[in-house]
């Protein structure tokens, strides 16, 4: 076979050939012009892509440390909950109250002038990839991210992330994907000033944040309103939301109280192992199945303190190549206050997209 | 009144969107197709004040570049990273098309991506560089092996030395 010969059968094998949009295509180019003409009034919704949003811990820390007022409003809150007729069942709502309750009696981290907020997150994905024969594959890497945010937020944030490492492969194909993937992944160190990581905004969430009702219903409702279309169910993509914002490791007692109590209004929520383990770190896992995909997303506390120890997707079925029952996503979180972060690192980190040909 | 750099960007867009959807669409997970172009534009509009003149290498490294932070971000929502390319159901001839195909996924990522920019984009040597961040000399040397490579998949017969051929007999023969 010549080599244009080879060329041709390459051409033909594209998978998107160069053909006309189709209308759905077209109508998917003018409302995203639509979205970018309205981006200088308001930050792109549906843009950034939606991990970004999941993974970039960005939150207003006006609120942590805040006074006793707050504290003892939501305390209110908790104490009046002889009327509440939510709708996870019984025990794993009394255990969210009581977590509810508990986290407030804990002090928020305060950061002083010079200092760090560290926010340090091990997390392990799931990864997914063809074995050559047509079939997916995965395993699952393990991911650690530092982000350092300084006291004054308008100051350069720090994110150190960690080239991943596999933790964990199933079978020989699985293997080959992990070595296949590891030399892809290297250790990337991110500043910006206000956390304006990748180029993008952290002010649009940190608003989001203060505004959040601190009533358990109320905020139920407004998350309700802001997952609408996501996920497969209005609960279940409730609960994800949840878990998102308390694994941004920053969420000040009284919104963590309200977060807790708010799921506990979310139905189908349950206990759903008592001794849950994350990142050698024990708690109580909370959680809720999802029927469509049979997959279960957790939220892990610990139930004297409070604390939110991390977050987990388990999936069910046997799925991609990975046994039934494994955990296709974990995040755990811990956060401490430093004096210094890391020098060094730029606001997009190794692939500038920016590059100018 | 838009500005200048509005309607630079508005050309750019209108002129780029199907080229970049289906460089997306040829290596991006069906479901993070439109993420990722919405990501590139919304880079490119950030950055309208400093677009190249002819932008669509530029986008392709951006939309290759959010791709990779992607598959970083996004495990939890089953992003499959540089994904294999799958063949349609239909071929012309099929016996040699699966030939073509087996051989495809036998090749390296960089050799498939080296090829697919020439073949699928039908980008010049010049272009091509600049998508892969590299100088021009350099692709035309990547593309050169990466075709070689691929034809000694699809027929490794002719490819030894006369004295390979006579160590290593074909496999089932011996």
């Amino acid at each position: 076979m010549t080599e244009p010969d080879i060329l041709m059968q390459v051409r033909a094998l594209n998978p998107a050939p160069a053909n006309e949009l189709t209308p759905a295509e077209q109508r998917r180019m003018t409302q995203l012009a639509v979205e970018l003409s309205q981006a200088s009034v308001r930050p792109l919704r549906g843009v950034t892509s939606p991990v970004r949003r999941r993974r970039a811990p960005l939150i207003a820390f006006s609120v942590l440390g805040a006074g006793a007022l707050a504290v003892t409003l939501v305390a209110t809150n908790v104490l009046g909950l002889g009327a509440w007729s939510g709708g996870a069942d019984a025990a794993a709502a009394d255990v969210l109250n009581s977590a509810a309750i508990a986290t407030l009696g804990v002090t928020d981290p305060v950061v002083g002038p010079g200092q760090y907020l560290l926010i340090q997150t091990d997390a392990v994905y799931a990864s997914h990839g063809a074995d050559g024969n047509g079939e997916i594959t995965s395993y699952l890497d393990g991911y650690r991210d530092e982000l350092y945010v300084p006291a004054d937020q308008d100051d350069d944030w720090v994110w150190m992330r960690y080239a991943h490492t596999p933790v964990q492969t199933f079978g020989p194909a699985s293997e080959a994907f992990a070595a296949e993937m590891q030399p892809l992944y290297e250790d990337e160190l991110l500043r910006a000033p206000a956390g304006t990581f990748y180029g993008g905004s952290p002010k649009e969430i940190s608003g989001d944040y203060d505004s959040l009702p601190r009533d358990p219903s109320q905020l139920l409702q407004t998350i309700y309103a802001k997952t609408d279309g996501q996920g497969q169910s209005r609960d279940g993509a409730a609960l994800v939301w949840i878990a998102d914002v308390l694994r941004s490791g920053t969420v000040p007692a009284d919104l963590r109280a309200a977060l807790y109590q708010a799921a506990a209004e979310i139905p189908g929520v349950t206990i759903t192992e008592q001794q849950a383990t994350l990142d050698g770190t024990t708690g109580i896992a909370i959680g809720r199945v999802e029927t469509v995909t049979n997959a279960r997303q957790d939220i892990i506390i610990d139930p004297k303190t409070g604390q939110f120890i991390g977050e987990r997707e388990i999936s069910l079925d046997a799925q991609n190549g990975l046994p039934a029952g494994t955990a296709s996503s974990s995040t755990a979180v811990t956060t401490t206050v430093v004096d210094a972060a890391p020098e060094g690192g730029t606001q997009y980190g190794n692939h500038p997209p920016g590059d100018k040909p | 009144m838009p500005s200048d750099e509005d309607s630079a960007f508005s050309a750019a867009y209108s002129s780029n969107y199907a080229d970049v959807l289906r460089y997306v669409q040829r290596r991006a997970s069906p479901a993070n197709v439109d993420d990722v172009v919405a990501e590139t534009f919304a880079v490119a509009w950030r950055r309208r004040d400093a677009l190249p003149a002819e932008p669509r290498a530029w986008l392709f490294r951006t939309a290759s570049n959010v791709m990779k932070s992607t598959a970083r971000r996004d495990a939890r929502h089953k992003n499959v990273a540089l994904r294999s390319w799958e063949p349609p159901h239909t071929g012309a001839d099929l016996v040699q098309g699966l030939d073509v195909i087996a051989a495809w996924r036998q090749l390296a990522r960089k050799d498939q991506e080296a090829i697919a920019l020439h073949a699928w984009e039908e980008l010049s040597d010049q272009e091509a560089a600049a998508v892969l961040g590299c100088t021009r000399a350099t692709y035309t040397m990547r593309l050169s092996r990466a075709k070689r490579r691929l034809a000694k998949i699809l027929r490794p017969a002719v490819e030894p030395s006369r004295a390979d051929q006579h160590l290593q007999p074909y496999e089932g023969t011996s």
